[in-house]
């Protein structure tokens, strides 16, 4: 017998029956799309935590308040007032870092006469720069100057000038943050979204100035630090450091006794990683469902068919066919339906993705549409297991058929 | 002398259901010998149908010694009589056994999708042993669009398809009328008288075995 041949009586009865083939593999179509829509989106929402993530360097570590296990995550308003602006300089004088930048994070009215919007305040000194790289339009960064002097003096993100100014130039311009009135020196480039964090949306001050000015507060929320050498030994010493600032006893380096908590890009990403591994687990249970239904599916028809085609496979099996090639061609068949479902799941998963992500971009513009290979690999390999598993037994029924009372069968 | 076609020596045939012994065939010898046109005829319930099966190597004797073209096929495993059926053996039933949805020419070819020729010799192959059996015009007609003597005329094209050297037709003008049943048993006597085939016929009916050389009657499971 011709491979051809084998594929061709193997079709056939799916092209006689197309309507009936289309209903008995819908539940793998489902089943397949659904896995394709919920891991394309699973990776996508993966990617977009990364790239916001990765915003920072993989050198650079981050100091925050309190020993929560935040993970990384965006600094909370709510978190312990352990941190200081000395801890930044001790670091860079005790620690191998080659800065350390600190960063308080509050919400406030900002205004220019009728103009007024509710936004983020960063009170930053002048290396804010060099943990999130950003260009300067026009005017200047805070400086240390700025920081030194308790400077009222402000950066305007990209967005946050155009609200309050529109076409006007902002420099040298008083806006009240609060009731703080400070002088705008520079504009920054458009840069989008870090950390989740709209940073178009934010207004720079000196944090000096935001401490004692804005919020009469004398705490820092972050400390951003670089490394020089390795990071993992970098926080190590941080720790340390810290501990011995913060009056802290702790020889065996337990971290639920600490008041501060460090963490880097990489920690981070693990625990995204880990969060990606059980999605993936939960989504590919489903899929185990969701498959084993239409796999049972498909055996019911594969029954159908083979009791309604009982005499056809008497005769076959009485002008020669061997018992293998009986069992090949409804094997065949039954693989057939399974990867024809694995292929419209695959089409209509990648289509559904592609109109949610089309959906979020409204909300998430940097989001990105990602149909990932091996998922798509995945589901033809596990569509045509599917179709052997479930396929056998019909086809061994067909194959055992004893060709004269088959024949007989009415 | 030149070998037999078939020689059947002592067989038996015993059916089991459970603690059911059925003993259908009681140590029936036979000889059919290359060429011959023989009807085999019985009441329903003689065994002329068993043998038949037995004969054709679709069913296996219970005991004795089965001689097909002078070589011992008792013992050949399924494989093997699959492809005896294939290569050496043509079947005729009284029901046709058309495939539906294929053509006439299809259903003639479908004992060739079991070999590995070439697909275009196998439909010169299908349209040539349609028009040796007068239906060069119905080539594309579905079974449903046929005459009941047509589609016995199809089914013995399919029969021939693989030149096979032995056939077996088993009640083949039992659905048939009297003038369908005249061509289609002229067609099997041709193969004899003119091809060199051998034919052996299950029938009931005197007119039908007329037409063959020679009667073979059963009864009770033996040759009488």
């Amino acid at each position: 017998m011709r491979l051809v041949d084998l594929l061709s009586i193997s079709s056939e009865s799916l092209r006689r029956n197309p309507s009936r083939s289309l209903l008995t593999i819908l539940g793998i179509v489902i089943g397949i799309a659904a896995v394709i829509l919920m891991l394309s989106l699973g990776q996508g929402a993966q990617a977009y935590v990364l790239g916001q993530v990765s915003a920072l360097g993989s050198d650079v570590m981050f100091v925050e308040a309190g020993n929560g296990n935040s993970g990384g995550g965006p600094p909370s308003p709510f978190i312990e007032q352990s941190l200081r602006l000395e801890d930044a300089a001790a670091l860079v004088a005790q620690g191998p870092f080659e800065y350390a930048s600190s960063v308080v994070i509050t919400s406030a009215a900002v205004s220019v006469g009728e103009n007024s919007a509710f936004t983020q305040i960063a009170c930053v000194d002048e290396l804010q720069l060099e943990v999130f790289p950003a260009t300067i339009a026009s005017g200047r960064f805070v400086e240390a100057e700025d920081v030194t002097n308790n400077a009222r003096v402000a950066v305007l993100g990209s967005e946050i000038a155009a609200d309050l100014f529109g076409d006007q130039d902002p420099i040298g311009q008083r806006i009240l943050v609060k009731r703080l009135a400070v002088r705008v020196v520079g504009v920054l480039d458009p840069q989008g979204s870090k950390f989740f964090q709209n940073l178009d949306k934010r207004v720079y001050i000196p944090v000096t100035t935001g401490q004692r000015e804005l919020l009469g507060v004398d705490y820092v929320n972050y400390i951003a630090a670089k490394a020089t050498g390795d990071i993992e030994q970098a926080k190590d010493d941080a720790r340390a450091i810290l501990r011995d600032a913060h009056d802290i006893d702790n020889p065996e380096q337990d971290l639920s006794k600490d008041d501060f908590n460090v963490s880097s890009q990489a920690d981070a990403v693990a625990t995204i990683g880990a969060v990606g591994f059980a999605l993936t687990a939960l989504l590919s249970s489903i899929a185990a469902i969701s498959l084993l239904v239409g796999g049972i599916g498909i055996m019911n028809m594969m029954l159908v068919s083979v009791t309604e085609r009982t005499r056809e496979i008497g005769l076959r099996k009485a002008i020669g066919a061997t018992e293998s090639e009986v069992l090949l061609q409804f094997l065949l068949e039954a693989v057939m339906l399974t990867l024809l479902g694995g292929v419209l799941g695959v089409a209509l998963g990648i289509g559904g993705s592609f109109a949610a992500s089309l959906a979020i971009r409204h909300f998430v513009p940097v989001w990105t549409f990602i149909v990932p290979p091996s998922a798509v690999a995945a589901s033809a390999a596990v569509a045509t297991v599917t179709g052997i598993a479930f396929g056998y037994y019909p086809a061994r029924r067909a194959a055992r058929l004893d060709a004269i009372e088959a024949l007989r069968y009415e | 002398m030149p070998v037999p076609k078939v020689e059947l020596r002592g067989i038996t045939k015993t059916y089991v259901n459970g603690d059911v012994e059925t003993p259908v065939l009681h140590g029936v010898d036979l000889v059919v010998n290359a060429g011959e046109f023989v009807s085999l005829m019985g009441p329903s319930g003689s065994g002329k149908s068993t043998l038949m099966h037995v004969m054709s190597l679709l069913d296996r004797p219970t005991s004795g010694t089965y001689l097909f073209e002078g070589g011992d096929v008792t013992e050949l495993s399924d494989v093997e009589c699959a492809k005896l059926r294939l290569e050496k053996i043509g079947f005729v039933f009284q029901a046709f056994h058309l495939l539906p949805r294929l053509t006439a020419v299809e259903n003639v070819m479908l004992p060739l999708l079991y070999t590995t020729d070439e697909p275009s010799s196998r439909l010169a192959r299908a349209k040539a042993v349609l028009a040796d059996v007068g239906l060069s015009d119905r080539e594309d007609f579905l079974p449903s669009q046929l005459s009941g003597g047509q589609k016995q005329r199809v089914a013995i094209a399919r029969a021939l398809v693989n030149n096979p050297t032995v056939l077996f037709a088993d009640e083949p003008t039992g659905n048939l009328d009297t003038k369908s049943s005249e061509q289609v048993l002229e067609i099997l006597r041709d193969l004899c008288k003119k091809n060199g085939r051998t034919v052996v016929m299950v029938t009931h009916e005197e007119e039908a075995a007329a037409y063959s050389d020679r009667r073979i009657r059963i009864r009770d499971g033996k040759i009488l």
